[in-house]
């Protein structure tokens, strides 16, 4: 995704923040409700290219996302899908829901870490990984854990833009690069 | 008559008389001495001598002059060979001298760039030897790495502890 399409799904999400702090919607049902939409979109691929189809008429994908969502998420967020769909804004879907979440968990005071490691952590690590992630940041952590077993060993932390590599595959390659220099 | 024989007597007495032969041939001389002008010959024969042999003189003395010119001439000879010859191995002296020196750097030069060369050479097969051997090594770690954390599973809570453990330096690294 672009840039520019990056700024578009920001506007959008923001309208969502402002239904939420209108209090018409929790942020949560507003979330909970994106995430149906993007499950349901994820199964339908006809569903998606129908919606993003630019020789179908607006009128045409707002009655099929009626069929389809209003029985299963708030009338708001339906209604608000079809704005997407009037202003032929349907592709940026999945980068309001990014920017939402995001907007969501600074509400929060949320912070979404993403921990790579070769094996699966037991219980007992991750605790102590988020408490010490939590008291550095100040912030309410939430692990998003990935297995890779190409690390060898140790964990791989991704924090926004920022890359903890503390892998021995890592280790390997800076002691390779040590010796050559 | 005259008597023959009287003739033929008294001629073969003049014949023989030495006196008469004397006057003739005395008188056959005077003939051919007038005949001749033998003086005028002997004169112009001693003028020609004269001649010659001032000519002679002549030629001895320009001998004698170039002769002379020609001792002048080399009297300096040794001396300037000597100039000469000490010119020549002057010159000869500051050419080897130059031919030399510039051998020398020549030489030098060949030396420096192959001793560059040579370093060079030397330390691209070090620095490639080094990254083969390191990959190896390297390569070599991880697999023994590996094995080891296959035959002991409980060392990846160990790795994933240390990693935790060193969180606090990294996250002081990037401010957070």
């Amino acid at each position: 995704m672009d840039t520019k399409n990056t700024l578009i799904a920001e506007r959008y999400s923001d309208a969502l923040v402002q239904i939420a702090k209108d209090g018409r919607l929790s942020y949560e049902k507003i979330n909970a409700d994106l995430e149906i939409v993007n499950n349901i979109l994820a199964q339908s691929k006809d569903l998606m290219e129908f919606l993003t189809n630019p020789t179908i008429s607006a009128e045409d994908k707002k009655g099929i996302i009626g069929k389809v969502f209003s029985e299963e998420i708030d009338t708001l967020i339906v209604n608000f899908l079809k704005v997407l769909v009037d202003k032929n804004r349907f592709s940026v879907f999945e980068e309001v829901l990014k920017s939402y979440k995001k907007t969501l968990d600074d509400v929060n005071n949320i912070s979404r870490v993403q921990v790579t490691s070769a094996v699966e952590m037991n219980e007992e690590s991750k605790v102590k990984l988020r408490e010490k992630l939590e008291q550095k940041m100040r912030k309410n952590v939430v692990l998003e854990l990935n297995i890779s077993p190409d690390i060898i060993a140790g964990l791989i932390l991704k924090m926004g833009d920022n890359v903890i590599d503390m892998s021995l595959r890592h280790k390997l390659e800076d002691l390779s690069k040590n010796i050559i220099r | 008559m005259v008597d023959l024989s009287i003739i033929s007597r008294i001629w073969t007495i003049i014949v023989e008389s030495n006196t008469f032969n004397f006057i003739l041939f005395a008188l056959i001389f005077v003939w051919i001495f007038k005949k001749i002008d033998i003086k005028n010959i002997i004169n112009s024969l001693q003028q020609k001598i004269i001649k010659i042999l001032d000519e002679a003189k002549k030629e001895k003395e320009e001998a004698q002059n170039q002769l002379f010119q020609a001792e002048k001439s080399v009297e300096n000879l040794p001396a300037e060979l000597k100039i000469i010859v000490n010119d020549a191995e002057k010159s000869a002296e500051v050419i080897s001298k130059k031919i030399l020196t510039e051998a020398e750097k020549q030489i030098e030069s060949i030396e420096s760039n192959a001793t560059k060369i040579i370093d060079a050479e030397e330390k691209l097969l070090v620095s490639n030897l080094t990254k083969s051997t390191s990959r190896a090594s390297v390569e070599a770690a991880k697999s023994h790495i590996e094995n080891v954390l296959e035959q002991t599973p409980s060392l990846h809570e160990k790795y994933i502890n240390e990693s935790i453990n060193e969180l606090d330096k990294e996250l002081d690294r990037l401010n957070f």
